[in-house]
């Protein structure tokens, strides 16, 4: 818990979080004015939760750049240095904490969507309005997705070391990868992270995967790639 | 190469180290003492593997062969902490967007240790009345500081220091000097790298001169002597070069400056066999060596 606290102090002390924080409330808030507003009456239930949900790819990025700032400006070794942990440990700490601050930005995030986009939703008739329950859905899936892309970042980043590199990872991730796996299999794209994003944030309609079984798959991209970049870290170099 | 068999007394011993990078060895077979009472010297030229050195003595870079003893334990099983080893490592370590007691005050967490530390070790190393600032904005010579600090914090058994005159002004290097003699009179280990001996002389008591990765000299500083010569032009070389070898003296030509080097004989010595032998000198001038003069020999930076 000491390391994770550490870490976490770490990421509040940078205008870091800060300034994607302002970046992805700023994506959110356009993405619903500009779904609900610009694309005419939005009459089905579908078509208003695509409103308010949206790609978290500005917190996959926060994730990348927190954990690679460690390797640009050299801040990782000092960590392992004074507490008498292993490398492993520190970095599976600096996951953790990059996690809990995405969290903080997921809610964050789709707190202003929504706190904007249900009330500009609601005055789009005829058609039903959103429930409280199908609200409560789709927040729960906004910011289980962001925070687990948040992670998917943070791991790229501390397997790449490298920011540039990461932030090229997660789109090749999230993007690129799915179209190479459609044209071998295009039922398997749903078990990708952006297919199970989609579920998520309600940016696909008619998915046969529930939100449950998406999360799981998105966790599961996650925790794996997280285990892999502590593993990692625990037989590199750290001068 | 026989076995390298750590002095009962070393608080921190390198055991046969070496460090691959593919093809390239940054460290070869290298093992010395670190020994607590004792600023230790790191002397070599740059790019002859200190930085590594001092990072796998920090448990940081994993040797390819060998290992490295923190009081006597493997550090495999001893992983050294804030209050056994401490190291300032690439100026200090701390992200340009902290300040200086924000980062120390970070570190002091991971170690378990009391915020008051942070103000003593700010203190210590005078950075108090910046501490707030931004690292960012910080002179070499105070990320410098900085980086002692946080290597202060938990008042450490061993300190290992790279390179931390760099960007230090005249007064920063003296009270370096004063830091590193006075953890040594508290019975404390420094081991301290320098690519300048001169720099150095003036603090340590222990030198390992590395060369290309590997260890060239070690022991006390008072042990690196400059050796002696004497320069000559004689009329007559191959006569006074008989009479010096019969004397015990070993000479060498200067093809360059047609002069010879006599080793082993001091100045009126080689002007008595000279004159035995009926031998004119030219010249006679007592070859003028320093202690960075061996320095460089020993390096290779003076072929």
């Amino acid at each position: 818990m000491t390391l994770i606290i550490g870490e976490v102090r770490k990421l509040l002390t940078v205008r870091t979080a800060l300034w994607f924080a302002l970046a992805s409330v700023a994506l959110a808030v356009l993405n619903v004015v500009l779904v609900s507003l610009a694309s005419g009456t939005l009459d089905e239930i579908g078509e208003k939760q695509e409103a308010l949900g949206g790609m978290p790819l500005l917190l996959l990025f926060f994730g990348a750049v927190a954990v690679t700032a460690e390797y640009r400006h050299r801040t990782a070794a000092p960590a392992v240095l004074v507490s008498g942990r292993d490398p492993g440990a520190v970095a599976a700490a600096r996951l953790g904490a990059t996690v809990v601050v995405g969290l903080g930005l997921a809610v964050l995030t789709t707190g202003a969507s929504f706190a904007l986009g249900v009330p500009i939703l609601a005055s789009h008739h005829p058609g039903p309005d959103l429930s409280t329950a199908q609200l409560i859905s789709l927040a729960s899936g906004c910011v289980l997705a962001g925070t687990l892309s948040v992670l998917v970042g943070a791991a790229l980043g501390g397997l790449l070391r490298n920011q540039i590199a990461a932030v090229v990872a997660g789109i090749v991730v999230y993007f690129v990868a799915p179209s190479l796996i459609a044209m071998i299999n295009t039922s398997a794209v749903d078990y990708t992270p952006f297919g199970s994003l989609q579920v998520l944030t309600a940016g696909v309609h008619g998915s046969t995967h529930s939100l449950p079984a998406s999360a799981l798959a998105l966790a599961a991209w996650a925790v794996g790639l997280a285990v892999f970049a502590v593993l990692a870290e625990r037989h590199r170099d750290l001068g | 190469m026989t076995a390298h068999l750590p002095a009962p007394s070393a608080v921190l011993t390198a055991e046969r180290l070496t460090k691959r990078y593919g093809r390239l060895t940054a460290v070869d077979d290298v093992s010395f003492d670190v020994r607590p009472g004792v600023v230790t010297g790191f002397l070599g030229p740059n790019g002859a593997g200190k930085t590594t050195m001092l990072a796998m003595l920090a448990g940081l870079v994993r040797p390819t062969s060998g290992r490295v003893l923190l009081g006597g334990t493997p550090l495999q099983k001893r992983p050294p902490e804030a209050r056994t080893l401490g190291m300032a490592i690439d100026s200090c370590g701390a992200h340009p967007g902290r300040s200086a007691r924000q980062h120390l005050r970070i570190l002091a967490g991971f170690a378990r240790l009391p915020r008051t530390r942070v103000e003593e070790v700010l203190a210590l190393s005078g950075l108090a009345e910046v501490a707030g600032r931004r690292v960012g904005t910080f002179s070499l010579g105070m990320r410098q500081r900085l980086g002692l600090a946080a290597a202060l914090l938990g008042d450490p058994e061993v300190l290992l220091l790279d390179e931390p005159a760099n960007g230090l002004d005249p007064e920063g290097i003296r009270w370096l000097r004063t830091l590193l003699r006075e953890r040594a009179e508290r019975g404390r280990a420094v081991l301290v790298s320098s690519h300048l001996l001169s720099e150095a002389a003036h603090t340590v008591d222990d030198i390992v001169v590395v060369r290309q990765g590997r260890v060239v000299h070690a022991g006390a500083i008072a042990d690196l002597t400059p050796s002696s010569g004497v320069w000559v032009r004689p009329d007559e070389p191959g006569r006074l070069a008989e009479a010096v070898v019969r004397a015990g003296g070993r000479i060498t030509p200067d093809v360059t400056s047609g002069r010879y080097l006599i080793d082993g004989l001091d100045g009126p010595t080689v002007a008595e066999v000279a004159r035995r032998a009926q031998v004119d000198l030219y010249e006679l001038t007592p070859q003028s060596t320093s202690l960075e003069d061996v320095f460089l020999e020993l390096t290779g930076a003076r072929s």
